[in-house]
C-alpha cells in the first residue's frame, strides 16, 4: 500500500471559462525522476501546483496511497510531498538555517520547537546543496542562486515521499544546475518521486528517467525522452528544428 | 541566529526597563513624586503594607488614580498595537504594514465616535470596546477582501486601500464630531491623534482584559508566521492552513485594535517601529519575536506619553503626535529600503 505511485485521473483545472489542465491523467513512480516539460503557457505550473494541493482540481481526482489528496489533513499531506514554488520570497532576514527548518513544520506541534536532530537534518540538506556553514547567514544577503538552493534544502528537510519542484534550475549557474540534476536523480534512486517543470530540454533529457509534454493543458506525450522528443514533436509542440545526436545517448541537437 | 543565552538577556533587560519605565513614568510630571513614594504607593496598594508615613495624600492620589492607570493602560497599548505590526507584516508579508496605516484604527474610532455620538453606549460598558472592534474588523476584512486576488495579496493595493479607507474615516469621525455640538475640537483631537489623558482604572481594565488574551493567544500563531514569510506557497505546503489562519489572526488582531482604540483614539506606527526594532535585535523567528515587541512597545507607549505630557508643559501635547514625530521618518526609512530591494532592516 505505501509504495503505491501517485496517481492522477481526468485532472482539470479552469479559471473564468479557461481551461488550463484538461483531462490529465498519469502515474508518478516512487522512485522515478519525472520532468514535466512545455511551451510557455502549457500548464506545468499550474500542474504541479494541483499535485501540492496549493489549488484545488475543477475535475478529477490525485490519488497518494490510495486516498484522495483532498482528504488528508494539511499536516499529514505535506509530510508525505514538498513543493518548490517558482518565486521564493526573502524580503524578512530569517537566518538560512531557520528558512530550512520551516521545512520540519509538518513534525512540529503548536509549540514545540525544533530539536537538535532537526537542526542536525537542515544542515545536512544544506550540505547536499553545497551550502554548508551558511547556516547563521541572513537570507536576504545571498544571491539569487544560493537562495534557491536554500528553498531547495528547505524542501529536502521536509523528507517527504514525494518532491514537486518548479523550475528548481532557475538562477543556478552551470555547475549547480547539474549538481542539482545530479542530487534530484540519486534522490529518485533512493526511492522517492521526483517531479520538476524544467525549460531545458537538455537538461531534461539528460536526467528524467521519463518526460511529461504538456500542450495547452493536456498531454503531449509521456514517456522516455528519447522515445518522446522526437523531431515531429519538438517541431510541433516547440516549434524548434531539432533531433537526437546518433553519436551521443542523451543529446539534442538544435539546428 | 541569536542564541538562547542573547535572547533570554535581551527579555531580562527589555523587562527591567518596563519596569523602570512604569516607575519613571509615574513619578514625573506637573508635579513630581520622588521613585521611593511612587515604589511605596503602589506596593502598598498592591500587598495592603501600610506605607503611608512620609507620604501626602496628594501624592497618593496621583501616584495610584491619576499616573498610574494612565501608564498602565499605555503600556498595555503600546504592547498590543506592537505585537499587531509584527503579526500584520508577517500576513500580509509587508514591512510597511501596520494597524494605523492600513486603515484599521480608524475604522475602530469613527465606529467609537458613532456610538458614542447616538449615545448607545450608555447602555452597556462594554458596547464602546465592542463597536470599536466591530469597526476595526470590518475595515480589516474590507482592505485584505479588496487587495486579495485569487487567493493573493497585492502588497501596493494593500496599502493605497488601508491608507485610503484610513482617509474615509477619519473624514467620517470629523464629520460626525462637527455636527455634535457638545463636543469640542480638544475631543476631536482625541480621537484622531489619540491619547492616554484622564484615563481611569477602568479604562485600562477595558482594555487590559483583550488586548492580554488575544496577545498571549497569538503566540500560538508564531511558527505559523514564520512560514507565511516564505510566500503563501511555501507556508501552505509546510502544512498551514492560510485561509482559516488568516481569519483567526485578523479576529485576533482586531480585538486588540479595537480595545485599544476605543479607550486611546487612534495611534499611528507603534506597530511600525517597535517590530522593526525588535528584529534587528533578537531576529525574525516570531516566537521570539511576539513577546519582545509587546514588551519593548510596552516601554514605548508610556515614554512617549511622558513627552507629550512634559515636553509642551503645563499644556499636554496628543499622543499620537508624538509617535508620528518618530513613525513618519522610521516609515520613509522603510520605504526607501524597501524600493531599494534590500528587504527591511
Amino acid at each position: 500500500m505505501q509504495r503505491e505511485p501517485l496517481k492522477t485521473s481526468g485532472l482539470s483545472y479552469g479559471v473564468n471559462g479557461k481551461i488550463i489542465v484538461d483531462d490529465v491523467s498519469f502515474e508518478i513512480k516512487r522512485n522515478e525522476f519525472l520532468g514535466i516539460v512545455g511551451p510557455n503557457g502549457a500548464g506545468k505550473s499550474t500542474l504541479l501546483r494541483l499535485l501540492a494541493r496549493i489549488i484545488n482540481p475543477t475535475g478529477g481526482h490525485i490519488l497518494l496511497d490510495g486516498e484522495d489528496i483532498s482528504g488528508y489533513e494539511a499536516k499529514e499531506l505535506y509530510k508525505k510531498i514538498s513543493f518548490l514554488p517558482q518565486t521564493s520570497y526573502f524580503d524578512f532576514p530569517l537566518s538560512v538555517l531557520e528558512v530550512v527548518l520551516t521545512g520540519r513544520y509538518p513534525y512540529l506541534g503548536t509549540f514545540e520547537s525544533e530539536n537538535t536532530e532537526d537542526i542536525k537534518r537542515a544542515e545536512d540538506c544544506l550540505s547536499l546543496v553545497d551550502l554548508e556553514g551558511f547556516s547563521r547567514r541572513k537570507v536576504t544577503t545571498l544571491s539569487g542562486g544560493e537562495q534557491q538552493r536554500v528553498s531547495i534544502a528547505r524542501v529536502l528537510a521536509q523528507e517527504t515521499d514525494f518532491i514537486f519542484l518548479d523550475e528548481p534550475s532557475s538562477h543556478l549557474d552551470i555547475h549547480h544546475k547539474f549538481a542539482l540534476m545530479e542530487l534530484l536523480e540519486s534522490l529518485a534512486q533512493e526511492g522517492k518521486g521526483v517531479v520538476a517543470v524544467l525549460h531545458d530540454l537538455d537538461l531534461a533529457s539528460k536526467f528524467c528517467e521519463r518526460i511529461l509534454v504538456l500542450e495547452n493543458g493536456r498531454v503531449a506525450a509521456l514517456g522516455e525522452p528519447s522515445r518522446v522528443l522526437s523531431e515531429k514533436l519538438l517541431s510541433s509542440v516547440f516549434k524548434v528544428r531539432g533531433s537526437w545526436d546518433p553519436r551521443g545517448e542523451n543529446l539534442l541537437v538544435f539546428r | 541566529m541569536p542564541t538562547g543565552k542573547k535572547t533570554l538577556s535581551v527579555y531580562v533587560v527589555l523587562a527591567s526597563l518596563l519596569l523602570l519605565t512604569v516607575i519613571v513614568c509615574v513619578s514625573l510630571g506637573a508635579v513630581s513624586v520622588p521613585f521611593d513614594k511612587v515604589v511605596s504607593v503602589i506596593a502598598g496598594k498592591l500587598f495592603w503594607l501600610d506605607t503611608g508615613a512620609g507620604i501626602e495624600k496628594s501624592q497618593e492620589l496621583i501616584v495610584w488614580n491619576v499616573r498610574l492607570p494612565r501608564v498602565l493602560l499605555a503600556a498595555t497599548i503600546g504592547g498590543g498595537l506592537s505585537i499587531v505590526g509584527a503579526v500584520m507584516q508577517a500576513m500580509f508579508r509587508n514591512p510597511l504594514a501596520e494597524p494605523g496605516i492600513l486603515g484599521w484604527s480608524s475604522g475602530g474610532a469613527f465606529f467609537a465616535v458613532l456610538v458614542i455620538y447616538t449615545g448607545i453606549h450608555q447602555q452597556w460598558f462594554l458596547l464602546l470596546p465592542l463597536a470599536a472592534f466591530a469597526g476595526t474588523l470590518l475595515t480589516a476584512y474590507a482592505v485584505y477582501g479588496i487587495s486579495r486576488y485569487r487567493g493573493f495579496v497585492e502588497n501596493t493595493t494593500l496599502l493605497l486601500c488601508g491608507v485610503a479607507l484610513g482617509t474615509l474615516f477619519v473624514s467620517l469621525t470629523t464629520f460626525v464630531l462637527s455636527v455634535s455640538n457638545a463636543w469640542s475640537m480638544k475631543e476631536m483631537l482625541f480621537w484622531i491623534m489619540g491619547g492616554v489623558d484622564s484615563r481611569t482604572w477602568t479604562h485600562f481594565a477595558m482594555a487590559a482584559v483583550p488586548v492580554l488574551a488575544a496577545s498571549v493567544t497569538l503566540l500560538f500563531y508564531a511558527k505559523n508566521l514564520n512560514a507565511r514569510l516564505l510566500g503563501y506557497e511555501t507556508a501552505k505546503t509546510v502544512g498551514i492552513d492560510i485561509e482559516k489562519t488568516t481569519k483567526h489572526l485578523i479576529v485576533l488582531s482586531s480585538l486588540i485594535v479595537g480595545a485599544s482604540v476605543a479607550v486611546s483614539g487612534i495611534v499611528g506606527f507603534v506597530g511600525l517601529i517597535i517590530p522593526h526594532s525588535i528584529r534587528l535585535l533578537i531576529g525574525v523567528d516570531h516566537r521570539r519575536l511576539l513577546p519582545a515587541s509587546f514588551i519593548a512597545g510596552a516601554i514605548f507607549l508610556p515614554v512617549a506619553d511622558l513627552i507629550a505630557r512634559t515636553v509642551m508643559s503645563p499644556e499636554e501635547l496628543r499622543l499620537g503626535i508624538i509617535t508620528s514625530f518618530i513613525g513618519v521618518p522610521f516609515f520613509v526609512f522603510l520605504l526607501r529600503r524597501n524600493f531599494s530591494g534590500r528587504g527591511i532592516a
